[in-house]
């Protein structure tokens, strides 16, 4: 971006886009610890929450596990390679774990995307990710003792969870 | 006026609990109403509870306060309950999660008493001398004077409306200590408020 245009953006309509975006997550991650059934999300609030532009850049992450700074960073690009957006419909949820495929740093920590749809196209992605106990864990030699390598797949279809992916 | 009583207990919102719930609602109401309204003096007309309890779904560490449907405890209370807190739910957190046992938690009821707003009435002018509310001196250093100076000390409890007191001064009182600084003054007003006038 030039200087000149630098200079015409407004730095109070900055701040006040920054914070409406800070709260949303913010509130994100309340509705995820206050929601939850696992000690670890409930207690530990091992978790964290974010909102992701249509081409998959961070627009924002909420102050909850630093740890987490990024470790998803690459989870909406990753999505977007195997799914293609025209074909999404709201409710449609993704679902991964794999570092290798944009998803955390290891595997019990589970992160899911969800398209939001403003008059019938994507606007943005809200996604979180949480330290799920209880997975695996058979060692730490190579990937597979981890638990379970989920790649970026859809785990919902118009808000309903697929059979394929429960089973 | 208003109290608040709570009696916690661990339940799980099924039907069997029914005589649970109304001996748990006949006891807050034995509180609120045989004790705390008596003793604070409220009409039978006057009176008001509401009761409401903390839900949440078995596993969860977060409640919601779900009013208590009215009338005797039935199984319609139960249902309601449960719909009540799945409605809270879907508001607060945008889903419900269906065929998820509910628990109780924490049953409260909040005690109204209506009484009549306290009337605030003017008293008389008493004129501007403060000099009967002076309880002695006291050598204080001041900012504003660089020194120590003779400042006379007042009791707030003994000053009227009226009096009319001029900096460096001390007001005591029973939760504060009141410093009227050099050039500024202090009056009292007829509800006896010390209004300051700053230089």
């Amino acid at each position: 971006m030039s200087a000149s245009a630098l200079n015409r953006i407004d730095p109070i309509t900055v701040e006040v886009i920054g914070s409406a975006l800070s709260s949303i997550v913010e509130e994100m991650g309340e509705a995820l610890v206050r929601a939850s059934f696992s000690t670890n999300i409930k207690e530990r609030r091992d978790c964290s929450t974010a909102l992701f532009d249509t081409r998959g850049t961070t627009l924002c992450q909420a102050e909850h596990i630093p740890m987490h700074l990024g470790s998803f960073i690459g989870i909406i690009p990753e999505i977007l390679k195997r799914h293609p957006a025209e074909k999404m419909q709201p409710g449609d949820v993704f679902i991964g774990n794999d570092a290798y495929a944009g998803a955390g740093t290891h595997l019990p920590d589970i992160v899911l995307g969800e398209p939001i749809f403003i008059d019938g196209r994507i606007a943005a992605w809200p996604v979180n990710t949480a330290h799920h106990a209880d997975f695996a864990d058979r060692g730490h030699a190579h990937i597979y003792q981890e638990g379970l390598r989920i790649p970026p797949i859809r785990l919902y279809r118009r808000a309903n969870c697929r059979a394929t992916c429960r089973s | 006026l208003r109290a608040d009583f709570s009696a916690t207990r661990l339940l799980a919102l099924s039907s069997p609990i029914i005589g649970e719930i109304e001996a748990i609602v006949a006891d807050l109401r034995r509180r609120c109403c045989a004790v705390w309204f008596a003793d604070a003096g409220i009409e039978t007309n006057d009176r008001r509870v509401a009761l409401s309890v903390d839900m949440r779904y078995a596993g969860q560490n977060y409640e919601l306060s779900i009013p208590l449907p009215t009338g005797p405890v039935t199984y319609a209370t139960i249902d309601g309950l449960a719909a009540g807190f799945a409605a809270a739910h879907q508001r607060l957190y945008g889903f419900d999660a269906e065929d998820e046992p509910m628990q109780l938690v924490t049953f409260r009821a909040e005690a109204t008493g209506i009484v009549r707003k306290a009337e605030l009435r003017p008293t008389a002018d008493a004129g501007p001398d403060a000099r009967a509310a002076e309880l002695g001196r006291r050598n204080v250093w001041l900012s504003e004077t660089g020194a120590f100076v003779s400042c006379p000390l007042y009791d707030r409890e003994r000053l009227f409306a009226g009096n009319h007191i001029e900096g460096p001064a001390i007001v005591e009182q029973m939760d504060a200590t009141i410093l009227i600084v050099p050039g500024a003054t202090a009056t009292v007003d007829p509800y006896l408020n010390l209004l300051l006038e700053l230089p």
